[in-house]
């Protein structure tokens, strides 16, 4: 099976990394990467910019308004993704307990649908 | 709790290992685990889980029907978790079972103080798992625990479904010959090692045709509270150690205990219990007051208004 792990975390803590924290954690995620081309896991990932360049589209009928922001104003913001393979939900689990960041959500990928035309 | 499961391919072969470590995974909420081990750990129909849980029919459908959802989407495995994952995964899972027997033993809502039917199948299904797996002593501790707690079901509401406390009940009304189990279990076991060996241990003092030993109640407790560091278990602590000869001591050990259990009528309820021993009436009746505005079942209501009758506080 396919996953996302989506990385949650607070912004401000991350902004107000120093240069030393930062490459830390660079290093970190470059173990987890490496962690999974291991094991075959590697699909994609990427890191997010802040949430503070988000654009949001909002469709009301033929109407589509464009505001600054992010969709949802919450103290936890997305701040990047992973996406891997694993056999199931107790090896998704295992890896992602391997990623250096406070709050992981695991997300099945639905395999591509076919709209039959 | 030191032998790791019996060497086999899958970890712990047993297919219906499987299905309840599944139905335990802790990716599912705890409301779903515990009507999927109903549902396919004592292999009840919907109609009566549902009716153990208070719910419609149509509601415990949809829980389940989501739960399986669930565990199909999220790739949730019908697999025994490895050796290393084992104590925390069996962990959930005795919770589960220990829920289940405690909403039995102390219904929390509704007009019955407890429901023995729901107590009676956490009961099986501890028997079940200490089937399944016959090395762990946790499951035995458990096991002793409900079934100690269980056999004073009778004893435990009077002909007019009025609670009747610890003290007070007939002796005669026990199931002596499941005491008799329980203290079986329970010598099987080695030294204190988990909670439920320490709350088991617990039961048996309280099923003893002697005289309650509070001292040694009290300082099981203290040693509960050190391995738990539970507000319910500091509740009964103090219980204890009221019982033991030192109210006082038990009054202070509630310090703090109203702001961390906001919801429970037994802080205020034991409160008032204490404040009546050291004869002060005003605070006692302040916290009868409490106790009554938070406390959820008809039977726990008739009691605390008894008691305060008693004690002639109005």
């Amino acid at each position: 099976m396919e996953y996302a792990l989506l990385i949650y975390g607070d912004e401000k803590a991350w902004e107000s990394r120093d240069e030393a924290g930062i490459r830390e954690n660079v290093a970190r995620h470059e173990r987890f990467m490496t962690l999974l081309a291991e094991r075959d896991a590697m699909r994609g990932g990427k890191e997010l910019a802040p949430s503070g360049s988000a654009t949001t589209l909002r469709r009301r009928g033929d109407d589509v308004s464009v505001t600054d922001g992010p969709f949802a104003e919450t103290a936890e913001v997305l701040g990047g993704f992973y996406l891997i393979e694993a056999a199931d939900l107790d090896a998704a689990i295992e890896l992602a307990r391997e990623l250096p960041e406070g709050v992981v959500e695991i997300r099945p990928i639905v395999p591509p649908r076919k709209s039959g035309s | 709790m030191t032998d790791p499961p019996r060497e086999d391919p899958g970890g712990i072969a047993d297919e219906r290992l499987r299905l309840l470590f599944a139905c335990c995974h802790p990716a599912l909420s705890a409301d779903a685990r515990a009507a999927l081990m109903l549902r396919f750990g004592a292999g009840l129909k919907t109609a009566e889980i549902a009716r153990l849980f208070l719910v419609p029919e149509p509601t415990m459908f949809a829980r389940l029907t989501r739960a399986k959802a669930k565990m199909a989407q999220a790739g949730i495995p019908l697999r025994a978790p490895s050796a290393a994952g084992l104590p925390g995964r069996l962990g959930v899972m005795l919770k589960v079972v220990y829920l289940l027997f405690t909403e039995g033993y102390r219904a929390t809502s509704g007009p019955e103080l407890q429901r023995p039917q729901l107590a009676g199948e956490a009961i099986r299904l501890g028997y079940l798992l200490g089937e399944l797996l016959p090395e762990q002593d946790e499951i035995v501790a458990l096991l002793a625990l409900m079934i100690l707690q269980h056999a004073r079901r009778d004893a435990r509401f009077d002909g007019e479904g009025r609670l009747v406390l610890l003290a007070d009940q007939e002796r005669g009304r026990w199931r002596h010959d499941e005491i008799e189990r329980g203290l079986g279990l329970l010598r099987r076991l080695g030294p204190p090692a988990g909670e439920y060996h320490l709350q088991a241990l617990i039961a048996a003092e309280h099923s003893s045709a002697g005289p309650t030993d509070w001292p040694r109640v009290a300082q099981l407790y203290a040693d509960l509270e050190r391995r738990t560091a539970s507000p319910v278990v500091r509740l009964n602590r103090a219980v204890a150690v009221a019982e033991a000869g030192s109210p006082e001591a038990a009054l202070s050990l509630l310090d703090g205990l109203g702001k961390t259990l906001p919801a429970s009528h037994l802080v205020p309820a034991v409160r008032a219990e204490l404040l009546c021993r050291l004869d002060r009436r005003e605070e006692a009746a302040d916290a009868f007051d409490a106790a009554l505005r938070l406390v959820r079942t008809d039977a726990e209501r008739a009691h605390l208004l008894r008691r305060r009758d008693d004690e002639g506080i109005r």
